[in-house]
């Protein structure tokens, strides 16, 4: 059971959207900046995208939980170490240690990534409002978790070689709670990041299976 | 701790003689309430309390939407204006507290109000300042009521609570569970501590606390407070669209949420409801079970069967 309604979810957001602005278009700008790096692709790429994707996740930990999200969800407090210690991990594997490198190409998991990019874009922001609620009340990538989640996944997909386990168990913990509020205040709409979420963590994994088995001679 | 002795025993003849009485007669009104409510006194005590109070949860968390904050305003001035007295909270609720002080600020007389909310926190050295967080959110200098919630480390904040109560600054302790969730351990609280209140679930659907702890609390003289009276808003919907039973206009019922509270407040060891909403006209439904005549123990059987059968 959440201690808030759907009526007050949506108009918290379209607040909190309110608080941000003009904020949201420097995160979309530098959330295409992602894109065109991974397509780009490259070790300095890597590093600015990890970057990037931490500085994503911090902010939906520090200032989307703990400063607002709180006021309806006393929960809050308990998601926001999900979303801190998941901008720390990809800080030290993809830019303290260079461990990621993305590539977006026109393949199959490329492909996957894009629905995924768009869907984190475009989509999500536009889910409520097909639920009856106002616009205003948009997620937006980078600042609010759903998209967030749905993005970083989407790079991790094409993370080249393997993508490290240790940074697919926190969005795990987030597809979670993504789900658990669809479920709770019954917006089936809400579910559709957490149900693409968990799909991006199976073609994850996919991936990592193929790249362990040897190439065919 | 408190005089009042209504024993198990008393307690079941007391349903009984109901039933040949033809019914609970209706409580006298307190002092400062209007003429013609139920009220029941709090064990022990000479203070009445009307039987329809006002739980919060979910339904004053609005957060900072200020058209949200004016409308709740509105809700819970009509519950002042229509006897109410009792209002129940927790930090738990997120900005439920805060909201209701907003508009208790902005009701011109809440002179009724039986300010009752909880401590939730593990640690008992945190619920000192929760405590006056609270005391701030609401903008009153004292809770007349103040509840571990969920007994959750109920063995320090009770210790805390009594050390409070002592000094004047609570008027009276309690502890709360609900959903049906940890009856033995709330039986060995209220067995074994001394509390004025205890806060748990009873509705006609959810009938275990009529087993142990009602007739405990009425054998220790303690206050009951009934949360979840419509399990949420699942009863509600089950009955809606059903007819009341004709038989309904012999307790005075004009609708689903009076019939439901009835029930629940004609139990003699129940000192109030509290019936969560968010709308206006809810409220007076809901108040309206305070008028009136309450079902005898017969007709609570009734009562019963006919939900039961829907």
């Amino acid at each position: 059971m959440l201690p808030y309604t759907p009526e007050v979810l949506y108009s918290f957001l379209a607040q909190y959207n309110a608080a941000l602005w003009p904020w949201q278009a420097l995160a979309a700008a530098l959330a295409l900046t992602a894109v065109v790096l991974a397509l780009r692709g490259g070790a300095a790429g890597g590093r600015a995208i990890s970057a990037l994707l931490a500085a994503g996740w911090l902010w939906c930990g520090a200032v989307f939980h703990l400063q607002h999200f709180e006021t309806i969800n006393i929960f809050a407090q308990y998601f926001a170490p999900v979303f801190l210690l998941q901008a720390l991990l990809l800080l030290w594997t993809g830019v303290l240690r260079g461990h990621l490198v993305f590539n977006l190409r026109p393949d199959i998991l490329g492909g996957f990534a894009v629905v995924l990019i768009l869907t984190a874009f475009i989509l999500t922001p536009l889910l409520g409002w097909f639920g009856g609620y106002n616009i205003d009340g948009a997620a937006v990538v980078g600042l609010t978790p759903a998209p967030t989640l749905l993005f970083t996944l989407a790079l991790l997909l094409i993370a080249e070689g393997r993508t490290p386990l240790h940074l697919l168990f926190l969005p795990l913990v987030a597809v979670g709670i993504g789900a658990a509020e669809a479920w709770l205040l019954r917006l089936p709409w809400e579910a559709l990041p957490p149900l693409l979420g968990l799909l991006g963590l199976a073609a994850i994994l996919a991936k990592n299976r193929r790249a362990r088995q040897p190439a065919a001679s | 701790m408190s005089s009042f002795s209504l024993s198990r025993r008393t307690l079941l003849a007391g349903l009984g003689g109901l039933a040949l009485s033809g019914g609970l007669a209706s409580s006298p009104a307190r002092a400062d309430a209007p003429d013609g409510l139920l009220t029941r006194a709090i064990p022990g005590t000479e203070e009445r309390l009307p039987l329809i109070g006002m739980g919060s949860w979910i339904t004053f968390n609005v957060g900072n939407d200020e058209a949200l904050r004016r409308q709740r305003t509105e809700v819970l001035r009509a519950f002042f204006e229509l006897g109410g007295g009792v209002v129940d909270s927790s930090p738990m609720y997120s900005s439920s507290p805060k909201v209701i002080g907003y508009a208790l600020q902005r009701i011109e007389d809440s002179s009724r109000l039986f300010a009752a909310t909880k401590v939730w926190t593990p640690l008992q050295a945190m619920g000192e300042e929760q405590m006056a967080e609270s005391r701030e959110n609401w903008g009153v200098e004292r809770f007349d009521l103040m509840q571990v919630h969920n007994l959750l480390n109920w063995e320090g904040h009770l210790e805390t609570l009594r050390a409070e109560k002592d000094a004047g600054r609570l008027r009276y302790i309690g502890i709360t569970t609900s959903h049906g969730r940890r009856h033995a351990e709330m039986e060995e609280v209220m067995t074994g501590q001394p509390l004025d209140f205890a806060q748990f679930t009873y509705n006609i659907l959810d009938r275990e606390a009529e087993a142990r702890l009602l007739p405990l609390a009425a054998e220790k003289g303690l206050g009951v407070i009934v949360n979840r009276p419509f399990q949420r808003k699942e009863l509600i919907r089950k009955v809606q669209d059903k007819p009341l039973p004709e038989w309904a206009g012999e307790i005075d019922c004009a609708n689903w949420p009076q019939f439901l509270l009835k029930f629940i407040v004609s139990h003699p060891a129940v000192t109030c409801a509290i019936p969560a909403t968010t709308r206006v006209d809810h409220m007076v439904e809901n108040m309206g079970a305070m008028t009136g005549r309450l079902p005898d123990a017969e007709l609570r059987r009734r009562m019963i069967r006919y939900v039961e059968e829907l």
